[in-house]
């Protein structure tokens, strides 16, 4: 079963609704359903997503947020 | 007894300021006051971790505790969790706003640009915004704009008409960005935008809407930096005064 994991390496600026995220130099603003979901999968990493989770999941790899691996 | 909030914050805010104008407007709404003012409780909040988080949170608290019937910003997004909390109360809660800019941008974070798309989004607040003349075309669905130059070309009284039909038989809240007047009236701001009302016109427009008795209304966007001398905060005293003597 694959496992999705946050980068350590990420550093989160809450606001009221969403987060400004940081990975290295760089930074980027994400609504408060991809700081829900990072949350999420901190506290779990083989959460089972939702077909609209699985989306943002995806972006959230693209970027980097997120890591898969085998467990 | 009227309760104050002062909620000296400015942290979604590209320019600084308006966090020490909460406190200055207090003070000159203060001076306001007469023999036969009834006393008024003020709850002051200032936040310099500059964290909307922990602002929103102390603010929500606030009101979920006993209602705001007055608030005085700061920037803009402290309207957002004094909404949040009052349409609990009031849910058939509708939205009257005063501003030069639309505040409703879809945008990720809620911040001072963006929280009448979120209050819409997320509460479906109906909200009408009077007197925006910046990019009006980038606002976000939900939310009915009256733009300025439809209040200059239809005049103060029909856009009167207009927030009277729109509010009338709901409860209402008011939120005056102080940025709805003319810089020329009014500059400090931390964005001011020419062609807006005068103070004349702005007094009026409070004054009648505060005679549609609104449940509560705030004054934000006031930027203390830009008014070291309190010359542009003196000239809001007809607007104080009105605000005053329903807040008694």
């Amino acid at each position: 079963m694959a496992e999705l994991s946050v980068s350590p390496e990420l550093i989160v600026d809450r606001y009221y609704r969403g987060a400004i995220l940081c990975l290295g130099t760089t930074s980027f603003a994400v609504s408060e359903e991809m700081v829900r979901l990072i949350e999420r999968l901190s506290a779990d990493a083989r959460a089972v997503l939702s077909a609209e989770e699985e989306e943002l999941a995806a972006l959230l790899l693209e970027r980097g947020v997120l890591q898969r691996s085998a467990s | 007894m009227a309760r104050v909030l002062v909620a000296g914050y400015d942290g979604t805010s590209r320019v600084p300021g308006t966090s020490d104008g909460a406190a200055r407007l207090w003070s000159a709404l203060s001076e306001q006051k007469t023999a036969a003012t009834a006393p008024w409780e003020r709850v002051f909040i200032r936040e310099d971790s500059k964290s909307s988080l922990i602002t929103c949170r102390k603010i929500k608290a606030r009101a979920d505790a006993a209602r705001f019937k007055l608030a005085l910003g700061g920037e803009h997004l402290i309207t957002f969790p004094l909404i949040e909390s009052l349409q609990r109360a009031e849910p058939k809660l509708r939205l009257v706003v005063l501003d030069a800019h639309h505040d409703a941008y879809d945008y990720p974070l809620l911040t001072h640009f963006s929280l009448f798309h979120f209050l819409w989004e997320e509460l479906k607040i109906p909200t009408l915004i009077v007197g925006v003349r910046h990019e009006v075309e980038k606002a976000a669905p939900g939310c009915q704009l009256v733009p300025m130059s439809t209040v200059r070309a239809q005049g103060i009284e029909a856009t009167l008409a207009r927030v009277q039909a729109f509010t009338e038989g709901a409860p209402f809240y008011l939120s005056v960005d102080l940025d709805v007047l003319d810089p020329s009236a009014l500059p400090a701001v931390s964005d001011p935008i020419p062609g807006g009302l005068s103070i004349a016109e702005l007094g009026s427009v409070v004054d009648t809407i505060l005679g549609w008795r609104p449940l509560a209304m705030d004054l934000v966007e006031y930027n203390g930096v830009r008014d070291p001398g309190g010359q542009a905060l003196r000239g809001l005293q007809p607007i104080l005064r009105s605000v005053a003597q329903w807040l008694s």
